[in-house]
C-alpha cells in the first residue's frame, strides 16, 4: 500500500474542516469528518479540536511520530452553504472507501470551495425575499404586505452586503439592515404600499434572525461541544441585539 | 382553509430559506416538506393544547422534535448532513412576532406586557433548543425499536 506524507495529509483534512466550519457546519460534524478523513489515510492516535475559529489535529504515523497542524480562520456571517458542507462530506465518505492522494483531494477541495454553481447570489437573495414575504403573511399580516415585504427584504439584503463590504463589521451592518427595514417599513403603507408596518416589519427582519448561529448553538451544546456552543450563542445573541436595537432606534424617533 | 393558506406559505418559506442556504438542489424539495410538515405539526398541537398556559411551548418543542427527528432519517437516507435538513425546517418556528411585540412594548415603557412577551420569548426559544436537543436521542431510542428489516435501510 501506498504511504503517503503525513504532513499532506494533515494539510488536508485541516482544510476540509476549515470549509466545513465557515460553510456552517456545526462543531462536531467539522471533527467527525477530519477524525474520519485521517482514519482513512491509516493515522493512529487522531485527536482533534474544532472551534469557531480554530481547529488543531494531532495524529501519530506509524513508526510512532507525532504530528501537528492547525488552522485559524475568520467567518463570515452570511457564508452559509450547505452545498459545499454536502460535497466535503461526500469526499470524506469517498475516502473511506478507496484514499487518494492527500494532493489530488486538495485541489478537489479547492475547487468545491470556489465553485458557486448551486444558486447564483441574486437566486439566494430572492429566495430569501420571497420567504419572508411569506412569513409575514404567517405571522398575521394581510395579502398586501406580501409583495413590500419581498421588495423591503431585498434591498435590506443588499444594504447588509453593501455595509459589510464597506465596514467589515457584522453587528454594525446588521444594525443598519434592520434600521433601513424599520424605516421602509413605515414609509412604504403611508404611500398606500402594503397594510401594517409591524408585519412588513416582522417579515423583512425574518432573514437576518441568526438561524444557523441558533441552530448550531444547541447542536454542540447537546453533543458537549461547551466552549463552541457558548461562541455560537454569543454571536446569535449579538446578531439578535443588533437586530433590536436597529428597529427600536426607528420606533423610537418616529 | 386558513390553515391550508398557512401551510402553503410554510412551505413556500422553508423553501426560501432552503435556497438561501444554498442547500444542493435535489434536496431543496424535501427539506421544505420537512418545514412544512413541521408547521402542520405544530399548528395541530397548538390546536389540541389550546386554553393551557404551556400551549406555545410545547407546540415549539413538538414541532422542533419533529423537524430533527425527521432530518435524521433523512440524512441517513439521503447520505447528507444532519443540519442541511434541519437549520431551514427550525426558521418557520422561530419566535419573529413575539419578539418584536416584546421589544416594542419595552421601548413604549410599558414593561409589564413587555415582560410577558420576554417570557414568551424565552418559552419558545428554550423549546427550540429542548426539540433540537432530544431530537437526535429520539432518533437512536427509535432506530432501537425498528424492526430488523427496516435498519439497513435507514
Amino acid at each position: 500500500m501506498l504511504i503517503y506524507q503525513t504532513n499532506e495529509v494533515l494539510k488536508t483534512c485541516l482544510f476540509a474542516g476549515q470549509i466545513m466550519m465557515s460553510n456552517g457546519a456545526e462543531t462536531s460534524r467539522v471533527e467527525n469528518t477530519v477524525v474520519h478523513m485521517a482514519n482513512s489515510y491509516q493515522l493512529q492516535d487522531i485527536k482533534v479540536v474544532a472551534m469557531p475559529t480554530l481547529i488543531i489535529l494531532t495524529v501519530r504515523d506509524g513508526e510512532g511520530n507525532s504530528f501537528t497542524d492547525m488552522v485559524r480562520m475568520q467567518i463570515d456571517e452570511r457564508a452559509t452553504n450547505f452545498d459545499v458542507v454536502v460535497e466535503v462530506n461526500k469526499i470524506s465518505r469517498r475516502l473511506t472507501q478507496r484514499i487518494e492522494d492527500p494532493k489530488i483531494v486538495y485541489d478537489q477541495l479547492q475547487r468545491i470551495a470556489e465553485n458557486d454553481s448551486n444558486f447564483s447570489n441574486w437566486q439566494e437573495i430572492a429566495a430569501a425575499s420571497i420567504a419572508c414575504g411569506a412569513f409575514s403573511f404567517i405571522v398575521g399580516g394581510a395579502y398586501q404586505d406580501i409583495l413590500p415585504t419581498i421588495i423591503v427584504t431585498a434591498l435590506a439584503v443588499l444594504v447588509y452586503d453593501l455595509c459589510v463590504k464597506k465596514t467589515k463589521i457584522i453587528f454594525f451592518s446588521e444594525f443598519m439592515a434592520a434600521a433601513f427595514i424599520g424605516l421602509m417599513a413605515y414609509y412604504l403603507p403611508q404611500i398606500g404600499f402594503g397594510k401594517h408596518f409591524e408585519f412588513i416589519s416582522i417579515g423583512a427582519l425574518m432573514c437576518f434572525v441568526p438561524g444557523v448561529a441558533i441552530s448550531n448553538t444547541f447542536h454542540d451544546f447537546f453533543k458537549g461541544h461547551m466552549l463552541s456552543g457558548l461562541s455560537m450563542l454569543a454571536r446569535s445573541l449579538l446578531t439578535a441585539l443588533a437586530v433590536g436595537l436597529g428597529i427600536v432606534v426607528v420606533l423610537n424617533f418616529i | 382553509m386558513q390553515t391550508l393558506i398557512h401551510l402553503f406559505f410554510a412551505f413556500i418559506g422553508t423553501w426560501g430559506f432552503t435556497v438561501y442556504f444554498n442547500t444542493p438542489r435535489h434536496l431543496v424539495f424535501i427539506t421544505s416538506l420537512n418545514g412544512m410538515f413541521a408547521y402542520a405539526i405544530y399548528l395541530l398541537v397548538q390546536h389540541l393544547t389550546a386554553g393551557n398556559s404551556l400551549s406555545l411551548f410545547i407546540s415549539s418543542a413538538v414541532a422542533a422534535l419533529t423537524v430533527n427527528l425527521v432530518a435524521q432519517i433523512l440524512a441517513r437516507v439521503k447520505k447528507a448532513p444532519v443540519i442541511a435538513f434541519s437549520t431551514p425546517g427550525i426558521v418557520t418556528l422561530v419566535p419573529g412576532g413575539i419578539s418584536y411585540s416584546m421589544m416594542r412594548a419595552f421601548t413604549l415603557g410599558q414593561t409589564v406586557p413587555a415582560l410577558n412577551f420576554a417570557r414568551d420569548t424565552i418559552f419558545v426559544a428554550g423549546a427550540i433548543a429542548l426539540g433540537i436537543g432530544l431530537g437526535s436521542g429520539a432518533y437512536h431510542l427509535l432506530y432501537k425499536l425498528l424492526p430488523k428489516k427496516m435498519k439497513g435501510k435507514i
